[in-house]
């Protein structure tokens, strides 16, 4: 329950407004602003939150709410430095919400466990699939972690977000955020038959 | 390569993708927009809110008087953020009672009046929050306030059984189905004489700013004579809804005993508008229902149809005026029960859905049928709910003992016929045939296929025909993609294509494809395919896709000739 109503929709560091961030200008319509976040992020938020939800069309309907969450308080949302990261905070937090909720997940889950991941190594020369049956296998692999991990896993290495950053997306502090990737690098390993790297920072 | 560099790897290649044209983003920005004004706007008498700003927000929200569009004053929206909560609300509303008619089956909630006087008590907000709830004071007050579920059923199964030969109807929240202003609404409901409640669902949609869809009751008149009861599915008073007892249209019964099933002459939503367009929409659902009633019949499904479904192609061309009326189900066919529906190599479960799209005017837009292949793929038994690329189907799986498809893709059915690949021409389309001993089935590689790198093809057999399955492990340029790539070449020959990406399982939807059947004839031998892939996204974007396409003969006992761009359907025996 907890985590149900702390899934605030107050924009913290990366999206909040620095002090003396002025607003946005008054001539710039408020359709076209919020147009141009549409146009520049919805994609990725959806490819990102696709990856947590395990399912495009969820990842569409979560991304779609945030944004709407966003236009309905575009007066505020819209004067923050990075909007984007505001809706993408959002739509995490509810992919992750949604994961752990769905009570059909672990049925999903111990589907997707049962598969053989880890066979696929890339593509060569002789073998071209191989990439494609790697790339399976990853997908796999990370879809078997909790939803937390899974996030985690999804902002640092698809979008890049170091772990302050995929804290303050997850809404956790920057040591949880570095459990989740921590764990969830050690479980992806032994799923992919890696040894494990250094964790990232 | 780095566990590191591996995942990145993974990630980037194998996360999906997400199309995103500019008449695409501008769609959604508008809807989103629409639907954020909408939200702040005042709504008098229109339950049907409820249902869209369940799919707005996700949790607690009170539509009430606030004001005109824009107008930021009276709060209208109560969540976890708003700063008082419900009761915040409920006050500005003057709400004199709180009529929770539903909930969430968690400690503390009671179902009943709930005097504001009194405010609600932690454990109805704690209710609230959890349940993603949706409160409805959108009459003018003091009103009733439904409270809209994610899971009814859930709620239902926690009440009395019906009596009186009243149904019990517990609302559930929409879900969006794609882009357009289209939703598929849920409710429980517990018809007298059931052993439990079912899950409903039905496609709503929005058209200009009425909100076409509401709570509904379902009136059920008692066993009589030892026959069938009499369902009849009503809206709420000042809904927008037309019942016709006629009618079976836009609706969804997943689970309900056959027998209602069966009497649901009467039994079931009408909706939206001109009663000229329920003619067509009656003869076009009594012609589906005769093909699923035949399959059914014939044996050829292992149990009974289980699953009916809603769907809204996203793809297809709506209009703003287009009424969706018809999203018809189908059955749940295990994969290979069922020749020519999709019982192609690749082994999973397949879902029918039959769009249909009435113009204003009561002509049919489009009729068409996608049959995609679903998220969950075996045998689970329990409810699930999958999503399609066209579709929103809330499905109870069977299990299917029968389920073993690899079989199929590696030509070990007795009595099916592998037919040989035939000769195609190596142009730039072309995927010409090679043999690969690795492979079960007969190998093509390909020559030169410019859209889309298909390095790998397998041609096997389904009990349907010949399947291709197209491996492409290059990036794909950016194509316009459409329903309309998904045609037939000369009308004699039924395709279906699905894409998939990440594994077997999973059906990729964003991603079109286009196959255009140069040349085919209902010899199977002679058939030729050229396949072009076509995606439409972000050309930055790489992916992996697969390509299954299950052919399947006009003439070929048990081959559904579904309708596609047109073509009219029917059943070949």
């Amino acid at each position: 329950m907890d985590g149900m109503v702390r899934v605030a929709l107050e924009p913290t560091e990366e999206g909040r407004a620095t002090p003396g961030t002025p607003a946005p200008p008054p001539e710039l319509a408020v359709g076209d602003a919020f147009d141009a976040l549409v146009r520049d992020h919805r994609a990725r938020i959806v490819r990102t939150v696709a990856l947590v939800v395990g399912d495009v069309g969820v990842a569409e309907e979560v991304a779609q709410d945030a944004f709407a969450r966003a236009f309905a308080s575009w007066r505020r949302v819209g004067g923050y430095d990075a909007p984007d990261a505001w809706v993408r905070r959002v739509a995490i937090r509810d992919a992750v919400r949604r994961s752990g909720r769905d009570r059909r997940r672990p049925e999903r889950e111990a589907l997707a466990g049962t598969r053989d991941a880890g066979t696929g190594r890339g593509a060569t020369a002789s073998d071209p699939a191989g990439g494609v049956a790697d790339h399976l296998d990853v997908v796999a692999a990370v879809r078997d972690l909790p939803p937390q991990q899974r996030a985690a896993v999804v902002l640092h290495y698809l979008d890049d977000l170091p772990v302050a950053a995929v804290a303050d997306a997850l809404g956790c502090s920057a040591s949880t955020a570095k459990v989740h990737l921590h764990r969830a690098r050690r479980t992806l390993a032994a799923r992919l038959g890696e040894e494990p790297d250094d964790d990232p920072r | 390569m780095t566990l590191d560099d591996r995942l990145r790897s993974g990630l980037r290649t194998g996360a999906p993708v997400v199309a995103d044209d500019p008449v695409t983003t501008a769609t959604i920005a508008s809807t989103v927009r629409q639907r954020g004004v909408r939200r702040r706007r005042r709504r008098q008498g229109a339950g049907g809110a409820v249902l869209a700003l369940a799919v707005l927000t996700g949790t607690v929200v009170v539509v009430g008087p606030g004001g005109d569009e824009g107008d930021d004053g009276a709060p209208v929206v109560a969540g976890p953020t708003a700063p008082a909560g419900p009761q915040r609300v409920l006050d500005a509303l003057a709400v004199t009672e709180l009529e929770v008619v539903c909930g969430t089956p968690v400690d503390g909630v009671q179902v009943g009046v709930v005097p504001v006087s009194e405010p609600p008590a932690p454990p109805l907000d704690v209710a609230l929050l959890a349940s993603g709830a949706v409160v409805d004071a959108s009459a003018p007050a003091p009103v009733d306030v439904t409270v809209v579920v994610a899971d009814p059923l859930a709620w239902a199964a926690t009440v009395a059984p019906p009596a009186d030969g009243r149904a019990v109807v517990v609302p559930g929240q929409a879900r969006r189905l794609g882009a357009d202003p289209v939703f598929a609404a849920e409710a429980a409901v517990w018809c007298p004489g059931a052993e439990s409640p079912v899950r409903a669902a039905r496609a709503v949609t929005a058209v200009g700013d009425r909100w076409q869809a509401n709570p509904v009751e379902v009136l059920a008149t008692p066993l009589a004579d030892g026959g069938e009861p009499a369902v009849t599915v009503v809206g709420r008073p000042g809904a927008e809804l037309v019942t016709s007892p006629d009618v079976l249209l836009a609706e969804l019964w997943n689970d309900v005993p056959t027998h209602v099933c069966r009497s649901a002459e009467s039994s079931t939503f009408a909706s939206f508008g001109d009663p000229r367009m329920w003619d067509a929409a009656v003869a076009q659902h009594q012609a589906f229902q005769a093909q699923v009633d035949r399959v059914a019949q014939g044996g050829r499904v292992a149990g009974p149809p289980t699953l009916v479904a809603h769907a809204s192609d996203r793809s297809m061309a709506l209009d703003a005026s287009d009424v969706v009326i018809g999203l018809h189900a189908v059955t749940w066919y295990p994969a290979g029960s069922l020749p020519g529906l999709r019982a192609d190599a690749i082994g999973r479960q397949v879902v029918g859905v039959d769009v249909r799209c009435l113009a204003p005017d009561g002509t049919v837009r489009a009729s068409r049928v996608w049959w995609e292949s679903t998220a969950v793929w075996s045998p689970i038994g329990g409810g699930q709910e999958l999503w399609t690329d066209h579709a929103t189907v809330a499905a109870d799986v069977q299990p299917d003992p029968g389920f073993v498809p690899d079989e199929l893709l590696k030509g070990e059915v007795p009595g099916v016929v592998v037919p040989p690949p035939s000769p195609v021409p190596a142009d730039s389309t072309t995927i010409a045939p090679t043999t690969d001993d690795s492979t079960s089935g007969p190998v093509v590689e390909s020559t030169d296929v410019p859209l889309g790198r298909a390095v790998r093809a397998v041609v096997g057999t389904g009990v349907c025909g010949p399947v291709a399955e197209v491996l492409v492990d290059e990036p794909i340029p950016p194509e316009p993609a459409t329903s309309q790539d998904i045609r037939t070449g000369s009308g004699s020959v039924n395709v279906t294509v699905a894409m998939r990406r990440g594994s077997f399982e999973e059906l990729v939807l964003p991603v079109r494809a286009a196959v255009d059947l140069a040349s085919m004839s209902t010899d199977p031998s002679a058939a030729r395919v050229v396949l072009r892939v076509r995606c439409g996204s972000d050309p930055s974007t790489t992916y992996d896709a697969t390509v299954g396409l299950a052919l399947g003969y006009e003439g070929e006992p048990g081959w559904s000739v579904v309708s596609v761009a047109g073509v009219p359907g029917g059943w070949v025996s």
